[in-house]
């Protein structure tokens, strides 16, 4: 039996209380092409990133060629081989595809790039793979689909035996899934391997050999593609949860509040867009929105919370239309929006700790008066939130960066849950939170509902979504797939329509 | 999340303190070295800079005299990055503001002229920013080039003026100097302690706008707006406020204050405009605001820093017999050592993502 071209064991890796990687082993044989399955937070990319060099594991051992190694950075990772390509593209733009493969590889005292030389090069080894590649051509004219081909060349001409894909054909088109599907299999043929980080289930059976599924840090297994079919390998990406069921509240009543329908929005960079997507929610009613990141949820977001105008299609709350007001009309008339985003919208780091929780407000009384804000008022508005909200600070001046992720979302929460809004939209509220914090943003967001406001809960963690929200609606490329009951029952239906397997059906209102 | 506190470490204004008081040092003792190497005693350099600066009351009232530009220069690019933009324009808006206040000085009536001449400055400071701030909002052009490229416009237009439209007329038989009239005595800012100095009534005005500014962005809702926009955009977008109307307002502000530079130089101490009559002072300005950190209470002490460091330079060329290029770089190296103390400030503006030091120790769902 040849020796294995990697081999991780026991690798282990937390942050801070979370463990993100939890004895993980992981073999990768030569030719051959291993998945790399997980939802969201498995560990996946951690376990990359350790193999890659950007982190260090706490524990456990990396082999390659049946040799210990130590992995302390990238560089040292390429010298061993390993090529990775991100999500996120790392191209020098308004130059040619050879100025990008050969960037950072001139030798030692040589002064001169041979522009010429590279280009044949890469020509021939397009021509070797059987995918074109213009080396001539600038990144900026080229598409997503080219873009990536290009970093995958970058990593061969790195002489990466051992191609690390984070999610490649997120951005892609199907045509252009083929061909790269057809690079790496040539790719493969000769000798190397490949490891392809995933949640596509149908990519996993076309193209892997093998597939290593993760779940909350934890090795669930290795699986030859041939042995298991696509539903087995939803359920074992999701797992036999045991869900408790923290809804003793009673569920909204019957009175549609929000209503969706046919919403479209453009096509825009990072997320698909809607299309023609139509929801309802009840009042008092949690709506779970689960799915894939990028598949549509910031955009679903954006335009509820008035951020975004849709191309097509209308939404109602309370009867009245949504669509033209503005997301400080908004907010005004009873809308709070928890974006996903903590650091990036939802907040000014910078900013102290009250400042932060008056920016919804300050422009009003008692917080300002004829344009001056008012330092008493806001004080006390200030330290009467800390309080109900259990924020721990040391002072309410306190720049908000100084916080912790869970006090910080705290914040966010006394901001936007003020005033008992009538619509709440939450989009990952709890990422990166530990599980106090976690626990206390559900019990709020359940405590509002029971106030009898509508909540969209926006999440890709499928334990929040089976723990708290009423119902369930996936979300595919911008469509509702379906709407279910949030019981265990359906975990397994709603993991598959996550990976797109069943047909998209109208909004199901049989539950109330 | 024990970790980013940890990190974190002492407060940021300690820390700033400590690396200005560092970079001050260091700067000191090169100066002395430099004045070492040319042969002279170091000692007796300090203390005729410090002469020159502090050691009568003319001095220090000609200190304070080229404090007050650089107190309202300073302002205005500390309210730019306070603000989320980084002005280098106030040379070019010092020009067209005391081209706008000789202007007025020299066509207002009576009581109507000082006044007047103060608001003609400010606003034409503010009218020379709304080139860089349309290109800003409308186009997505940066401001550190559109706001240095009009400094040259405005030079330019300064130096049209003194040889063209606002030139003192000459006597029969004689070349004027390309150089305005001098305005009126009613129109200039008065001598506050006159006999003893030449100090004026701008420090007054320097003192007031240093306080109103400190007002502005920290009691006020403008402020609030203001600042919440330098720190992050998107967060003033995502709460429906109107973005670009506040990143306008702020660079409006911050030309004025610049444009008020200009004419307080020229109705307290030149009384005509020269060309280029206040050289390098918008860019020194941009020192005093880093210097500063964009605290507009500490834009007074650094500005009076920079002043004196300015005045005492010239005791320092009679005592010591420094040549004056030398006397040049003795400024210049207390700026370069501040630069790069407060280097990692002026990073931000070219750095894309504004974020927290924080998220990098905190694990997110992309795990």
């Amino acid at each position: 039996m040849t020796k294995p071209i990697l081999e991780m064991k026991q690798i282990t890796k937390s942050f801070g209380s979370l463990i993100a990687n939890d004895q993980v082993d992981l073999t990768v044989q030569p030719g051959e092409i291993h998945g790399l399955l997980g939802e969201n937070g498995a560990g996946k990319t951690t376990l990359m990133n350790i193999l890659y060099g950007l982190y260090r594991q706490e524990a456990g051992e990396i082999y390659i060629d049946g040799n210990p190694v130590q992995i302390c950075s990238p560089k040292e990772a390429i010298s061993l081989g390993i090529g990775m390509v991100h999500q996120h593209f790392m191209l020098v733009h308004n130059l040619t595809v050879t100025e990008n493969v050969i960037l950072g590889q001139a030798k030692k005292g040589q002064l001169f790039i041979n522009r010429q030389e590279a280009a044949a090069q890469i020509k021939a080894k397009a021509e070797e793979y059987g995918v074109e590649l213009d080396p001539w051509a600038k990144i900026e004219d080229l598409t997503v689909g080219l873009r990536q081909r290009v970093e995958i060349f970058k990593a061969l001409f790195r002489g990466a035996r051992l191609l690390i894909l984070d999610e490649p054909t997120a951005v892609l088109t199907p045509p252009e899934v083929e061909q790269l599907f057809q690079l790496l299999t040539n790719f493969v043929r000769q000798g190397n391997s490949v490891i392809c980080i995933t949640h596509k289930l149908h990519e996993i059976k076309t193209i892997c050999d093998k597939v290593t599924i993760l779940r909350g840090g934890r090795l669930v297994g290795t699986y030859v593609t041939n042995e298991v079919d696509a539903d087995e390998l939803a359920v074992l990406m999701v797992g036999e949860k045991a869900v408790t069921p923290v809804k003793s509240r009673k569920s909204g009543n019957n009175k549609v509040f929000l209503k969706v329908e046919n919403l479209t929005t453009e096509l825009d960079e990072g997320d698909s867009p809607l299309n023609q997507l139509s929801l309802e929610v009840y009042e008092g009613e949690i709506l779970g929105v689960a799915g894939v990141d990028g598949n549509g949820q910031t955009n679903l977001a954006h335009c509820l919370a008035g951020l975004k105008q849709p191309k097509d299609g209308k939404m109602w709350w309370a009867g009245k239309e949504m669509n033209g007001l503005s997301a400080k009309v908004l907010a005004e008339q009873g809308l709070a929006y928890i974006p996903a985003d903590r650091h990036g919208t939802a907040t000014a780091m910078g900013m102290s700790l009250a400042e932060n929780l008056i920016c919804r407000r300050f422009s009003l009384a008692p917080f300002s008066c004829k344009g001056f804000l008012s330092p008493k008022a806001i004080e006390h508005y200030v330290q009467a939130k800390i309080k109900d909200f259990e924020i721990k600070t040391p002072s309410p001046l306190v720049r908000l960066a100084a916080l912790s992720g869970g006090n910080q979302q705290k914040v966010v929460l006394a901001r936007e849950i003020d005033g008992e809004p009538r619509l709440i939209i939450a989009h990952q509220p709890t990422r990166g939170l530990d599980i106090g914090s976690t626990n206390y943003v559900h019990r709020v967001l359940m405590e509002a509902a029971q106030k009898g406001a509508s909540i969209i809960l926006l999440s890709t963690e499928l334990e929040e979504l089976f723990a708290i929200c009423d119902r369930i609606a996936v979300l595919y490329r911008g469509q509702v797939m379906g709407i279910l009951p949030a019981q265990e029952t359906y975990l397994r239906e709603v993991g598959l329509m996550m990976a797109g397997r069943v047909e998209p059906k109208g909004v199901d209102d049989h539950h109330h | 999340m024990t970790i980013t506190i940890k990190a974190k470490g002492r407060s940021p204004i300690v820390d700033h303190s400590f690396t200005v008081l560092l970079a001050l040092v260091l700067s000191l003792l090169l100066t002395m070295l430099l004045i070492v190497l040319i042969g002279q005693n170091p000692l007796i350099a300090l203390a005729s800079l410090w002469e020159g600066a502090f050691g009568n009351a003319y001095s220090i009232g000609t200190t304070f005299n080229k404090a007050v530009p650089l107190i309202l220069a300073g302002l205005s690019v500390a309210v730019g990055v306070k603000s989320g933009f980084f002005n280098i324009g106030a040379e070019g808006q010092i020009c067209v503001g005391g081209l706008a206040a000789t202007w007025a000085a020299l066509t207002l009536p009576g009581w109507l002229a000082l006044p007047g001449a103060i608001v003609a400055g400010a606003l034409a400071g503010g009218v020379w920013m709304l080139v860089p701030a349309f290109l800003k909002i409308k186009r997505g052009v940066s401001e550190v080039i559109t706001t240095l490229l009009m400094n040259y416009v405005g030079l330019y237009l300064l130096s049209y003026f003194v040889h063209g439209p606002l030139r003192e007329p000459a006597a029969a038989g004689t070349i004027s100097l390309p150089q305005s009239p001098a305005i009126p005595e009613y129109a200039r800012l008065p001598l506050l302690l006159p006999g003893a100095s030449r100090l004026h009534g701008g420090i007054i005005l320097a003192l007031v706008l240093v306080a109103v500014v400190w007002l502005i962005m920290q009691r006020t809702t403008w402020g609030y707006r203001l600042r919440m926009v330098g720190l992050n955009p998107n967060c003033t977008s995502y709460l429906g406020l109107n973005t670009k109307a506040i990143i306008l307002s702020g660079m409006l502000l911050s030309g004025a204050l610049a444009g008020l530079a200009g004419a307080s130089e020229i109705l307290g101490a030149q009384y005509r405009l020269r060309d280029a009559f206040l050289p390098n002072y918008g860019y020194d300005a941009i020192a005093v605001a880093l210097l500063a950190q964009s605290n507009p209470l500490a834009v007074l002490f650094s500005a009076t820093f920079f002043a004196s460091l300015r005045s005492g330079a010239g005791m320092l060329q009679r005592t010591v017999g420094l040549s004056s290029s030398l006397v040049f770089i003795i400024q210049a190296i207390p700026i370069i050592f501040i630069a790069c103390a407060a280097g990692k400030e002026l990073l931000k503006y070219f750095l894309p993502a504004k974020k927290g030091k924080v998220i990098k120790n905190e694990p997110t769902a992309d795990i």
